[in-house]
């Protein structure tokens, strides 16, 4: 019981602490693309260090959600984390508090705290860019449910840790037709959830473009830092659970030894390099869309999952 | 073990098939379509050797061949050079439904294609199973482009699209046309492709565009 609780802490602590590392490489790594030097990998960790040493400004008018807003956003990953397999192949204590969707509603409680504090201070880009995120998500929330169904059928349940021990231990094959599809499907809702390339630019630096980063526009200091660390392991969450529970579901640990647990920390690593490839080429090579577009990047997403569900149910 | 193997890739293959044929209804440069109809006719001709290599009949394999000298190389790279720059080099398509629509449709098509064709399977018959719904959606879809683009190359690739969905049609379920109807076939669609690319350019030498939806009635 003990160990099982350490192994959750152990869990979440490896999310907060790689997370930026995981930013840092794929700047890196689309800087090198792009022929420049780029900054360090640990480029991430200086920004945060800075920040959280530095002073708060918050404008006379904003609420109590304006100060909560960067706690929610900064906390939900982390409430995520204790629902899927970061580390272990076998459930830990909170394993079954809530299963995949019950994550994605978690997820998108930091989306709307989000938006409530973009539209708090009353400026206008932040206003702007939360109707935008809005848009974004609402259209995502499609596939996210056509892909828990079809996982749901597959592996019999919606809990994280049951998925992966069906494609693990289960002999159900990853290699099939509609896992492909769903899986390609759920890598695109990753990009638009995260303001990845094809949807957002997060190397964007013009307001009147943005969309998931002028929600922290208005932040500074310690709140920034948060919100930021707290959008780095979203992105680190959804790209485990996308290689954790979907892709790869091999390379956990299956006993609490210390080798073991090294050599799962190894591999989510090595998986997580693989994905920041996987993005790095597809932000280096597509365009970001016009914001009408994400509609029809999104609907394509869509029918993807749409046609994985089917082809699940044909038996293809 | 290996044929196991070999049908679980056909069965990607298929998705990865589909996909292709979705990509095509929502691209929008005139380039980007006919690379696209290249990687579609490519995946057709793994498939095809796939299938060769699991029911052991090898003349498959020439079809596989076949399939990449003309649809992968030749037909690309003719309408690509036969076809204007200042045709391809417009980058937007209009369309009838708008791309959100257009997939949607498609979308249903899919569906369509895959609660007919599943009742026409023998119940045994893997293969079929696994490409013969594919095969009439890719079908379906590339009408379905050929109808929902007012653009004269749009049309030509979708005409191109239909042909790989009744070709994969033909490798699972007939393995395949008897080898001199094979030839003949290709050689047609390759001639038809150069043809379809001339008309497209004196079109655009007459008219000066090649929007065909704008046509309403014919000259002399």
């Amino acid at each position: 019981m003990t160990a099982r609780l350490l192994l959750n802490i152990m869990q979440v602590l490896v999310v907060m602490l790689f997370s930026p590392l995981l930013k840092g490489v794929i700047s890196r790594l689309k800087a090198i693309i792009q022929s420049k030097r780029g900054p360090s990998i640990w480029q991430p960790y200086y920004d945060l260090y800075k920040l959280f040493r530095k002073d708060e400004v918050i404008s006379t008018d904003a609420s109590w959600i304006f100060r909560a807003a960067p706690l929610v956003s900064f906390a939900v990953p982390l409430l995520v984390t204790l629902l899927i397999p970061v580390l272990t192949g076998f459930p830990l204590t909170w394993a079954f508090m809530g299963d995949m969707l019950g994550g994605g509603f978690i997820l998108s409680l930091g989306g709307f705290f989000a938006t409530l504090a973009a539209m708090d201070t009353a400026s206008p880009y932040g206003q702007m860019g939360s109707s935008r995120t809005r848009m974004v998500s609402f259209l995502a929330e499609p596939v996210l449910m056509c892909v828990f169904f079809v996982v749901s059928l597959v592996a019999g349940a919606t809990i994280p840790y049951i998925v992966n021990h069906a494609w693990y231990m289960g002999g159900k094959s990853v290699i099939y037709p509609s896992h492909v599809l769903v899986v390609i499907a759920f890598f695109m809702v990753i990009l638009a959830e995260t303001g990845r390339i094809p949807v957002d630019n997060p190397d964007g630096h013009f307001e009147l473009a943005m969309i998931d980063e002028s929600k922290s526009l208005e932040y500074s200091g310690k709140g920034f830092a948060l919100i930021k660390w707290g959008g780095y392991m979203k992105l680190f969450v959804l790209m485990t659970i996308f290689m954790n529970v979907l892709v790869t579901p091999w390379g956990l640990a299956t006993a609490v030894t210390a080798p073991a647990l090294t050599l799962a920390v190894l591999s989510l690593l090595l998986k997580m390099l693989a994905g920041a490839v996987l993005i790095v080429i597809i932000e280096s090579t597509l365009a970001k869309l016009r914001l009408f577009r994400v509609a029809e990047f999104l609907g394509m997403a869509f029918v993807i999952s749409l046609l994985g569900l089917i082809t699940y149910f044909i038996g293809v | 073990m290996l044929y196991a193997t070999a049908l679980k890739l056909l069965g990607v293959l298929g998705a990865l098939l589909l996909l292709e044929t979705l990509f095509m209804l929502a691209v929008r440069q005139m380039r980007g379509i006919i690379r696209l109809y290249a990687i579609h006719s490519l995946l057709l001709a793994i498939s095809a050797a796939v299938v060769g290599y699991v029911t052991g009949m090898y003349h498959l394999y020439l079809v596989a061949g076949l399939t990449l000298l003309f649809k992968v190389l030749a037909i690309p790279y003719s309408l690509e050079r036969v076809i204007h720059d200042t045709i391809l080099e417009k980058r937007e398509i209009h369309f009838v439904f708008g791309v959100p629509g257009s997939l949607l449709i498609g979308g249903l098509l899919c569906l369509l294609a895959y609660f007919t064709s599943i009742r026409l399977v023998y119940p045994g018959d893997t293969l079929a199973r696994l490409l013969l719904s594919v095969g009439a959606a890719v079908a379906l879809l590339g009408l379905f482009i050929m109808v929902g683009r007012q653009e004269a190359v749009p049309q030509i690739s979708g005409l191109l699209i239909m042909e790989n969905g009744v070709i994969l049609i033909a490798v699972v379920t007939a393995f395949g046309l008897p080898l001199i109807a094979e030839f003949g076939l290709f050689l047609d669609v390759l001639v038809g492709a150069l043809l379809l690319g001339v008309l497209v350019m004196r079109l655009q030498r007459h008219n000066e565009t090649t929007a065909v939806g704008m046509l309403r009635r014919l000259k002399g």
